[in-house]
């Protein structure tokens, strides 16, 4: 960590600062925004359910709070130091501290045995593609607690990479409780956690347990809290069977408002199938290059996971960032960048034409959420081809013509 | 059918052993009463009361299957009586009600707003049942048999529009004292305890003629004889506001017993000018210039400009004007040994400056205010009104309270709700119990609710400054469930303290739903309609006790949510489909296949096919060449289509 990152965190750190602060709706309209935070992640919500929570009422009771019990804790305890405000100081405090620690994880990996072999981006520029990543700065002032798990799920790759292997499981114990699709990282995360030398499938095993056991311990904090497992069908249950309607940047909300009542629970077990149906095969076929198999599993969830955000995307280029060595093989960058960037720009617009304008329909907003998917798309197939053809050239420029049978 | 046999049985018994032992202890009455107030601005406040009484409990027999059942029910309309018998219902109340009641022009509510509705249908009754469970599952099918009789979507009322036990009513009988004692309650007394309140409300069904006329149905004169003759779909719905009761309570006294007891009432606001207009021209055309009341206090004011007033002040008017027919005569009931068990009455409350003439009926009372005739058994009634000044009318007391509720922000995706309580008292504070039930596709933020508080007295005028402290002050007591998607609506009751000249404002944010395609209805884009609030307006007992003595209810709500493109299943179905396939499909292209140098894909991995086919090719066009021949040639040609391939698999 030299000067400049110092400087580049400092420097984020002060911009999220002013824009809570000049603008003080800017939390809540971005809080409120469906590109941006799903119900799975609102502030908004979350207050609610604090609120529910100190005046006595289960928040799991109805409809209103889905999100991971530990949330409660922690902002009943923020409570104690001041308001939990969206643009309170305490608040502040928290996202800015955690997106901070996010890029410092990032730059961490890049330094790591694994990743300093190989050529890397300097510290300062991957700490600027997270924190100046508009996605992510937008997430962050909206106060979505995505950005507490991912930086947990950050944390945990972070300490993977220094084979503090323990710390590793207990941080992605964390991440997956919050969110529950990060449980797709665990078969990748086995072969990181077993990738030192002399380490055995007893190992691996020892720390599929770890996980297993930390994370009922964690979830029975939810049953000691609110005194039932309703909990579990209110947050789990809610993102498995996808009860909420409201649009984001996924395939689900729309494809499931259009369907018939008969074939729901059909599709609802094949959409998510299909977020998992990729996880293994990613998996063995990156077996050599466990980091870029969690970066493809991530971007996999980011596309397929019921109530996605842009927020997810962020996290995922930032991942992206750390394997300069791959991008020579990289093909259709600029599609890929301008197609995100159409869907990016014409998602709000096209939102608020259906929403406030009436002058579009939902149709406008699906569109672009099935461009924003295609965009994605380009960018995980192109990361994986990439990843395979390094793997077959061993890096050397590859001066003979190559094909894939 | 074990019903039928018994009644007949008990009919038969009674036809033996003489009349007079089946009249027991009390008999069957029917009160008729109709109450005309005129209103400010050529209104006409009309309120058709009629009271139905059965035999006592006396008479109560115990089925085979511990059922119990009124073997006379005398004069009380039988479908009724079965309905809340079947389904355990100690009392019952049902509204229909259509229009707005402008309070700040009319004053208090007919009967302290005890029977007014809020917009559309609303049912509440308080059912036995040894567990909730039981206890909702006789709700529904009471409100499915309603359904039935009254013609009303009751059946709709399901559990996201049912609210179990708001405390905002009370029942009108004495519970514990009750008339049914149900052999499978465990108790011959049944208590308070095990008895279960539901409420439903339906504000978008539209009241109409189709339910007006069962209503009438229920009298013993079927609206053919009697004040209910009056009542005619055409010019009731007609009205600016109108209100349909009808009260299930059973009367227990320690004399003579229980008996059945209901109460219908028809309340309505008769627009005079408007339904004079439709008697004389039932197509509405413009009045001949003659007729019309120029304000000749304008500066423009001419022979050719006529500003009009709406309101003559010189009015005279029959009731079979605004009625279109006459009261026919007499509701005359008479019991099997001839007694006559009716009474039919018309009361009028007006001011001096009106002159009343009557055709038929009698005076019964007579002051400067107040009229009462009663109606003759063959005579027709009618009464002619007339005065000289119409705005001069019988004064009308302040209601307690004032509650206007509204939406707040744009757009669909979220809003939020403002209700404001005014409270016109100089002196007194008043406490109240608000209680508002959402449709479950309104999500509402509890924690946004902020209360604010301002004076209207005009020395320390004050604008509404919302805090969360202000909110503590006046807010006694939350009662809150949270909705839950697709099972219940929110329910939430406040108790709230006004004080004397101030208007308290409640807000709070609520979210949008979306929902499946079939959830939406016929016409989406008119928006859903969200229940009224009901404030109940509470008073301090000499003996320390609360009790209601005022209810009145806000405006429904239209909500418009978001909606999706009803056209598009298909599409929908397919596109997101082929997007998911062309994501699935090029990631698996790419795991599944594995990279070689092209040269070595020449060398060692051609197909056999491959290999040979050029061979065989050569072989056949020149048979002569030999097989050592173009090895070099056959290698490039090879290759060629190898690149062919690639270039094919990258595009």
């Amino acid at each position: 960590m030299d000067s400049r990152t110092w400087a580049v965190i400092l420097a984020a750190a002060v911009l999220r600062l002013s824009l809570s602060w000049i603008f003080p709706s800017l939390n809540s309209i971005l809080g409120q925004h469906v590109a941006v935070t799903t119900s799975m992640t609102s502030f908004k919500q979350l207050k609610e359910g604090l609120h529910l929570y100190e005046i006595g009422i289960s928040p799991y009771h109805g409809g209103v709070y889905h999100q991971a019990p530990i949330f409660l804790l922690l902002f009943k305890l923020l409570g104690k130091f001041g308001s939990t405000a969206p643009n309170s100081l305490v608040v502040n405090g928290v996202y800015i501290f955690t997106d901070s620690l996010t890029s410092y994880f990032l730059c961490a990996i890049s330094k790591s045995p694994s990743l300093a072999k190989t050529d890397q981006l300097a510290s300062w520029v991957i700490a600027s593609i997270y924190l100046f990543n508009p996605l992510v700065i937008a997430t962050n002032v909206a106060r979505s607690t995505a950005v507490l798990s991912n930086a947990a799920m950050i944390g945990s790759i972070a300490y993977a990479c220094y084979n503090r292997n323990v710390l590793s499981v207990m941080f992605l114990v964390l991440a997956s409780h919050a969110n529950i699709y990060m449980v797709y990282l665990v078969p990748p995360f086995l072969l990181l956690w077993t990738s030192k030398r002399g380490s055995s499938m007893a190992s691996g095993a020892k720390y599929l347990l770890l996980y297993i056991t930390a994370s009922a311990g964690l979830a029975s904090i939810g049953y000691f809290m609110t005194g039932s497992v309703q909990y579990l069908s209110a947050t789990y249950g809610f993102l498995l069977f996808f009860e909420d309607l409201t649009p984001n940047m996924g395939l689900w909300w729309y494809f499931f408002m259009e369907m018939f009542d008969f074939f729901r629970p059909l599709f609802t077990y094949i959409f998510q199938l299909y977020s998992f149906i990729y996880v293994l095969p990613i998996t063995f076929r990156l077996h050599n290059y466990p980091l870029i198999a969690i970066t493809c599993i991530v971007g996999i969830t980011t596309l397929s996971k019921s109530y996605p955000e842009v927020g997810d995307l962020g996290v995922y280029i930032s991942l992206l960032s750390l394997f300069r060595f791959i991008f020579p093989n990289v093909r259709y960058t600029l599609v890929a960048v301008l197609v995100l960037l159409h869907s990016l720009v014409l998602a709000p617009s096209f939102y608020h034409l259906w929403i406030y304008l009436g002058s579009g329909n939902a149709n406008f907003f699906y569109a672009i959420t099935l461009v924003y998917t295609i965009g994605l798309t380009i960018i995980l197939t192109e990361t994986l081809r990439a990843t395979l053809l390094f793997e077959f050239t061993g890096g050397k420029d590859p001066s003979k013509a190559v094909a894939q049978i | 059918m074990i019903l039928l046999v018994s009644w007949i049985y008990t009919l038969a018994v009674c036809m033996l052993a003489g009349i007079s032992n089946c009249a027991a202890a009390s008999r069957s009455t029917y009160n008729e009463h109709l109450d005309l107030k005129p209103l400010p601005r050529n209104n006409l406040l009309a309120s058709f009361n009629f009271e139905i009484y059965s035999d006592s409990a006396a008479e109560t027999e115990l089925g085979n299957d511990g059922q119990v059942f009124w073997a006379h029910y005398g004069l009380f309309p039988r479908s009724v009586g079965q309905i809340v018998q079947s389904t355990r219902a100690h009392e019952l109340h049902l509204r229909f009600t259509q229009g707005w009641w402008d309070a700040e022009e009319w004053g208090f509510l007919p009967h302290n707003g005890k029977h007014a509705g809020g917009t559309g249908v609303e049912v509440w009754a308080w059912i036995a049942g040894e567990s909730d469970t039981q206890a909702e599952s006789r709700w529904y099918e009471l409100v499915n048999a309603l359904s039935g009789l009254f013609c009303a979507s009751l059946n709709f009322v399901d559990s996201s529009r049912t609210t179990p036990n708001p405390i905002s009513f009370r029942p009108d009988s004495n519970m514990r004292s009750s008339f049914l004692t149900y052999p499978d309650s465990g108790s011959s007394n049944s208590s308070s305890s095990d008895l279960h309140l539901y409420h439903g409300s339906l504000p978008r069904e539209t009241v109409c003629t189709e339910n007006l006329t069962p209503f009438l149905k229920l009298l013993p004169c079927k609206g053919r004889a009697g004040i209910s003759s009056l009542l005619d779909g055409h010019r009731i719905f007609d009205s600016k506001w109108q209100s349909m009761a009808l009260d299930f309570v059973p009367i227990c006294d320690s004399d003579n017993g229980c008996r059945l007891h209901m109460t219908q009432k028809v309340d309505v606001v008769l627009d005079v000018q408007r339904s004079l207009q439709r008697q004389h021209s039932p197509i509405p055309r413009p009045p001949p210039p003659e007729e019309l009341h120029c304000d000749i206090s304008k500066a423009y004011h001419s022979e050719s400009i006529c500003f009009p007033l709406p309101n003559p002040d010189v009015v005279e008017w029959k009731l079979s004007d605004l009625f279109g027919l006459k009261i026919k005569s007499r509701c005359q009931v008479d019991q099997t040994d001839g007694n006559d068990v009716s009474s039919s009455s018309v009361c009028t409350h007006i001011t001096p400056a009106w002159h009343l003439t009557r055709e038929g009926g009698t005076v019964v009372s007579s002051t400067s205010s107040n009229a009462c005739f009663s109606l003759h058994e063959s005579d027709e009634f009618d009464l002619a009104f007339s005065t000289s000044n119409s705005t001069s009318v019988s004064a009308n007391d302040q209601p307690p309270v004032y509650i206007q509720r509204s939406m707040t922000g744009r757009g669909q995706q979220y809003g939020g709700i403002q209700t404001i309580i005014y409270n016109p008292s100089m002196t007194d504070s008043v406490s109240v119990i608000y209680l508002e039930s959402l449709p479950w596709y309104m999500k509402p933020y509890i924690h946004t609710m902020v209360a604010g508080l301002s004076s209207t007295s005009s020395s320390s005028a004050t604008s509404p400054s919302p805090s969360a402290s202000l909110t503590q002050e006046v807010m006694k007591d939350i009662l809150y469930r949270p909705f839950l998607e697709r099972v219940r609506g929110t329910y939430l009751e406040l108790k709230l303290e006004v004080p004397p000249e101030s208007r308290l404002t409640l807000s709070y944010d609520f979210d949008k739903a979306l929902l499946y395609l079939a959830e939406y209805p016929p016409d989406a884009n008119r928006g859903f309609d969200v229940p009224p609030g009901i404030l109940t307006v509470l008073t301090r007992e000499d003996d320390g006790n609360m009790s209601y003595t005022y209810a009145l209810r806000t405006s429904s709500l239209l909500l418009s949510l978001p909606t999706p493109d009803f056209s598009m299943p298909y599409n929908v179905i397919i596109l997101t489909s082929t997007v998911m396939a062309l994501a699935f499909g090029t990631v698996y292209n790419i795991l599944v296949r594995r990279f070689v140098y092209e040269e070595d894909l020449v060398a060692q991995h051609t197909p056999l096919m491959q290999k040979l086919k050029p061979k065989i090719w050569e072989r056949w066009k020149t048979p002569t060449v030999s097989n050592t021949g173009s090895n070099k040639e056959e290698s490039a040609k090879v290759q060629e289509r190898a690149d062919a391939k690639d270039r094919g698999l990258k595009s």
